[in-house]
């Protein structure tokens, strides 16, 4: 819905050229520990910064749309609630629903994908189409559709961002294996009947296990910038809830007299989708200096 | 490793530049409205038809009629009732036949004269239950084979059961009169004539030169249809829109900050209400009705849901007639008397969802304030906005809802109080009530019915599953140049034209 | 898609080519009637219909039941359906439920608006994009690039309609009044004749979609350059322009096009947000209103459009793809 498929085409076109590119490597590149260390501050700050809020969110503490005063530090909202406090809670939502919904399309996709890449064939065919439908479906739809069947439920959400994400995941995490299935030694292990689920976890999982980061780090920002775009176009987290999407939503016709309401949960969405972002691109970095190439 | 030649990225650079400085040269001399022509913004919809009598109704179908149509009798701008296409209305004693004498030389947009017989296929057209028209209902009272054409310009009414409120029902917006021109098309007798229409996009109309009132002093009018509010707001800071419908409570501080744009401020006899169905538990219990009444802080929803542009409300529709209000003590929060009654109906633990599409400006925020405020007496209200279908398809069901009223109070009474009427989705059924509703409708003389009304709403007030916290005005943002707007009770202020000028 | 299916054993290239192009093509229908289909069950599961919506508040029970036979949606589910199908076959979407009018008439002008808007967007972004990427490859690691990366970490950081309303805010309404905010464009113009109108909806994509497929065309760009047969190249005496004109050029363009095509799918299907924020009378605006609504054929027509553009860009890219030199 809202942001670009943005990898597929590079990682599909990359191939692991040693086995178990593991996470150590990838521990020991800055921008990924920079990127998981921002992430690990982030959640910390969306799920305890309530905790550290001076005023109950829902609570109306001045007039509407009041500019930042002593006590009120950034000011309220245009329902006259204190902006700070409604920032400071207003992560909670964000925080285990983006990351849940990465690493459940992630974790999905991956199997999709490997499955599809290892057997060939009619399950390659058919995995695959279906993928294509999902994709032909204009995420924004299924977004109206459910939500208005179910209503705004957390884990609807979660699901319709999984979805989105999904065939993505699992178009990157084929054309990723695909080479590996070529390689001798799964070849040998197929001939000497290896089951194919032990194949599939020994062999394969560990050489995509580099793409797979990459992965991860970018369905968690789209999954961020999806979520908060289904509550911005108001089918995602409802008020009165403090949530930062909503935030943008409820108070960009104040951006004049208050930028700060909107400001300021723009700078906690673009910071915790930046972690996501530093993820992959370490990620993606150490798989190309893997490869011995120039990135 | 050498670069690009610096000839051509700077031949790049300056297309891309040049691309962008020729649009928004461009921009700069298009932007805004231009010539005799004004320009208004709305929240449209494609459900909106140019014909009177469809099913919907709109904010933006409204802005439309208004222009194109007139009705036999109208609402003034106080919420009294004028005459119209309609020079006289008189009954027979028994009340139960109407004699309508038609204003002379009142002319159609394509040139022929406005007839009786354009009254009677208007009304026939209404009541037939073929053409699902909801508005008939208000005129469920009128056969639609005793509307007979006199001569040109007299009809009769023959009645199924008397009404002494005629003038004011055919003050409703919604009963429109239209005329037929040679080919069947639907023509009308409005100020405008219409040149396009499309649906949720705009609408030009030109105006009509031979339009019997009041002349409007602009040659042509474009409405334009929006898919929500903020976009309006924007539109009219960025020059695009002359005049916009209504503008929410929040937004005004920022456009009166902006010395190219006014502001009106009217009374409005339209505003929500959070209702609940009194015939189910818990509403049933008047203790549980009464606590949920007291835990409203009023002035909190005026300052904060809408901006302080409201007056108290007293948990009756009010504000919508030209009579004077009941003389009753104005309800307060009381959150411990609230907690008392409570805990006498034994409901301490009171979980309820309040239900909204939050269409209406101003709901969601009432909603949440109410939330907050009623978690003070120990009250968990959650707030659910469904999307429009969602809400409509449970309406009449919800226990307890956001419900919005817009008419003047004889209409009003039949529709929302009366057992059977058709959006009475609290479920009201009062004897004393119903009683004297019949009695006010058989009414003519005014000062009676204003006499009646006073006591319908006292009613109200204590028995009613109505919460009415406050009474919001509307507020009419427009460009300085734009002279002659005037404040109307019914919502009017951006749409009628009457007399307005523009100055670009 | 088309890239996998070459692999079958065919005799010739071409006839293989021809016969995927065709494969995929009846996939495609394929994929589209299950759309349909899978449209048709949910909207049905929703709750509240078009005679719900048009009534609104002042329905009863016979004017509910009135309408909904005048609108056929009393008849069973599948004649329903059926019916909507065979139409379509014949090239008829049928009416709006709403308004009656012709499905094909309500969305030809706004189809014609979100495609402009798409393809210029488009336009302005794939040659900046490169220029770009290009040039943030040819200086690597240096100020233009870090200034370029760091950018774009932030920018691919920000939610679109974020972007949009600071645009808004900046270039509309609040600090200067040089664009309009809101994009008028009158039934039946084209766009183009209204520029205007159109600069913030497409700078606002052209931001987001520079900011990632100039990256692909970076990273793309180091690949090439470092590969093998240019470095001969470079050896060979061959000078910068032609060497990247030549063998960096095609071989970067490889892994580009999928992912403009995507961005390009992308931008057809999922301007709702822009179009939302600009009130651009485009498709997007059109299916969120046919929900809200319940106008099932507008909703179809739309889907199925929708589809049908990301399908075939798919198909271009993947046969694209698959017809350049890889060089690997």
């Amino acid at each position: 819905m809202s942001a670009p498929p943005r990898t597929e085409a590079v990682a599909a076109s990359r191939e692991p050229s040693a086995r178990g590119a593991g996470l150590r490597r990838l521990w020991a590149a800055p921008r990924v520990r920079w990127g998981v260390l921002l992430l690990a501050a982030t959640t910390a700050f969306a799920f305890l910064g309530g905790l550290l809020a001076p005023f109950d969110p829902s609570q109306p503490v001045g007039a509407p749309y009041a500019p930042p005063s002593p006590g009120i530090w950034l000011g309220t909202d245009q329902l006259g609630r204190d902006v700070l406090s409604r920032v400071l809670h207003g992560g909670a939502y964000l925080a285990w629903m983006a990351p849940t919904s990465a690493v459940l399309a992630v974790a999905i996709g991956a199997a999709v994908g490997l499955a599809a890449a290892y057997w060939r064939g009619w399950v390659d065919t058919l995995l695959m189409r279906a993928m294509d439908v999902v994709l032909a479906f204009p995420g924004i739809l299924l977004t109206l559709l459910f939500v208005a069947v179910f209503g705004p439920l957390p884990w609807l959400l979660v699901t319709l961002v999984v979805v989105a994400l999904v065939p993505g995941v699992a178009r990157v995490i084929r054309g990723a294996a695909l080479p590996v299935i070529g390689r001798e030694y799964v070849q040998w292990a197929k001939a000497v009947g290896m089951p194919s689920a032990t194949i599939l976890r020994t062999e394969l999982l560990p050489n995509v296990s580099s793409p797979l980061f990459v992965e991860l780090g970018v369905r968690l920002m789209w999954a961020v910038g999806i979520l908060a775009s289904m509550s911005f176009i108001g089918y995602g987290i409802q008020p009165p809830a403090a949530d930062w999407g909503l935030m943008v939503s409820e108070n960009r016709t104040g951006l004049g007299i208050q930028p700060l309401a909107v400001l300021a949960p723009v700078v906690m969405i673009v910071v915790y989708t930046v972690s996501g972002n530093l993820i992959a691109e370490g990620a993606a970095r150490v798989i190309a200096r893997t490869e011995g190439r120039a990135e | 490793m050498s670069r690009i030649p610096l000839r051509r990225r700077l031949a790049a650079a300056l297309i891309s530049a040049g691309l962008l400085a020729a649009v928004a040269g461009c921009a700069a001399t298009d932007a805004g409205a231009s010539g005799d022509e004004l320009v208004l913004g709305v929240v449209g919809n494609n459900k909106d038809e140019i014909q009177p009598y469809t099913a919907t109704s709109s904010a933006s179908a409204d802005s439309l009629r208004q222009q194109l149509y007139d009705g036999l009798t109208a609402y003034d701008a106080d919420g009294g009732v004028e005459m119209r296409l309609a020079e006289s209305m008189t009954p027979n004693d028994a009340l139960d036949v109407w004699t309508v004498k038609l204003r002379e030389g009142v002319k159609l947009h394509d040139g022929s004269d406005f007839t009786s017989e354009d009254v009677v296929e208007s009304v026939r057209f209404m009541l037939d239950p073929e053409h699902v028209y909801p508005a008939a209902a208000q005129i469920d009272f009128v056969d639609p084979d005793g509307v007979v054409a006199v001569d040109d310009t007299t009809v009769e009414f023959h009645l199924l059961r008397p009404a002494g409120t005629f003038a004011e029902t055919w003050a409703s917006r919604d009963l429109l009169m239209r005329g037929l021109d040679e080919s069947g098309e639907v023509t009308g007798t409005g100020p405008f004539d219409l040149e396009s229409f499309t649906p949720g996009q705009e609408a030009r109309l030109v105006r009509f030169d031979d339009y019997w009132g009041e002349q409007p002093g602009f040659e042509r009018l474009r409405i334009q249809f929006f898919q929500d509010q903020p976009a309006i707001t924007n539109a009219l800071r960025g020059g695009q829109i002359d005049v916009a419908y209504s503008v929410p409570f929040t937004d005004v501080p920022a456009l009166e900050a902006d010395p190219n744009l006014k502001t009106l401020v009217s009374e409005s006899g339209s505003y929500l209400t959070m209702s609940m169905r009194v015939d189910q538990a818990p509403f049933d219990d008047p203790r549980v009705q009464e606590a949920l009444k007291l835990v409203v802080d009023r002035q909190q929803i005026i300052d904060n849901a809408f901006g302080g542009y409201a007056s108290l409300g007293n948990d009756f529709l009010g504000n919508n007639t030209d009579c004077p209000a009941p003389d009753v003590p104005q309800r307060a929060q009381d959150l411990e008397r609230a907690k008392q009654l409570l805990a006498e109906a034994g409901q301490q633990d009171l979980q309820l969802d309040l239900v909204t599409d939050g269409v209406f400006p101003g709901m969601m925020e009432t909603a949440q304030l109410y939330a907050q405020q009623a978690a003070g007496a120990g009250i968990t209200v959650t707030v659910k906005k469904l999307d429009t279908a969602t809400f409509l398809n449970g309406w009449g069901d919800w226990p307890f809802f956001i419900g919005y009223s817009g008419s003047p109070y004889v209409i009003t009474a039949a529709t929302h109080f009366l057992p059977d009427g058709v959006e009475n989705a609290t479920h009201f059924d009062d004897p004393a009530y119903t009683e004297l509703a019949l009695q006010m409708m058989g009414t003519v003389d005014h000062a009676e019915q204003c006499g009646m009304i006073t006591r319908l709403q006292e009613i109200e007030r204590d028995g009613g599953g109505n919460i009415v916290p406050a009474y919001p005005q509307s507020v009419v943002a427009y460009r300085a140049g734009v002279e002659g707007l005037h404040a109307d009770l019914y919502g009017r202020t951006s749409i009628d034209y009457r007399g307005v000028t523009i100055e670009k | 898609m088309a890239v996998e299916l070459l692999a079958a054993p065919a005799p010739s290239r071409s006839t293989r080519r021809a016969r995927a192009v065709a494969l995929a093509v009846a996939q495609g229908v394929g994929t589209l009637l299950v759309v349909s289909l899978l449209i048709f069950l949910v909207t049905q599961a929703m709750p509240g219909d078009v005679a719900r919506v048009v009534l609104g508040t002042r329905a009863t029970p016979e004017t509910l039941a009135t309408l909904r036979e005048q609108l056929g949606l009393d008849r069973p589910i599948w004649e329903q359906y059926g019916t909507w199908l065979w139409g379509v076959l014949r090239g008829d979407f049928g009416t709006s439920l709403v308004n009656g009018m012709p499905v094909s008439e309500l969305l030809a002008g706004r189809i014609r608006n979100s495609l402009t808007l798409s393809v210029v967007a488009m336009l302005i972004m794939l040659p900046i994009s490169l220029l770009v990427g290009i040039v943030a490859a040819q200086r690597r690691d240096r100020a233009f690039d870090q200034g370029f990366l760091g950018t774009s970490i932030v920018v691919n950081a920000t939610p679109e309609f974020v972007t949009g309303t600071v645009l808004i805010a900046l270039l509309g309404t609040t600090v200067f009044h040089l664009l309009p905010p809101v994009s008028f464009i009158p039934p039946g113009d084209s766009p183009l004749a209204h520029p205007e109108a159109m600069v913030l909806p497409v700078l606002t994509l052209v931001v987001s979609g520079v900011m990632y497929l100039g990256r692909l065309v970076r990273i793309a760009f180091i690949d090439a350059m470092s590969s093998e047969y240019v470095q001969t190249a470079r050896l060979k005496g061959l000078g910068t322009p032609r060497i990247l004109a030549r063998h960096a050029l095609p071989n970067a363009l490889g892994p580009v096009i999928p992912a403009a095509s995507l961005v390009a799918a992308y931008t057809v299907g999922g301007v709702v947000v822009v179009e939302y924020l600009f009130a651009f009378p485009g498709i997007g605006a059109a299916l969120v209103e046919a929900v809200n609504n319940r106008d099932l054929p507008v909703i179809q027509a739309i889907v199925l459009l929708i589809a049908a553009t990301y399908y075939v860009l798919n198909l271009v890219a993947d046969l694209l793809a698959g017809g350049e030199p890889q060089g690997r």
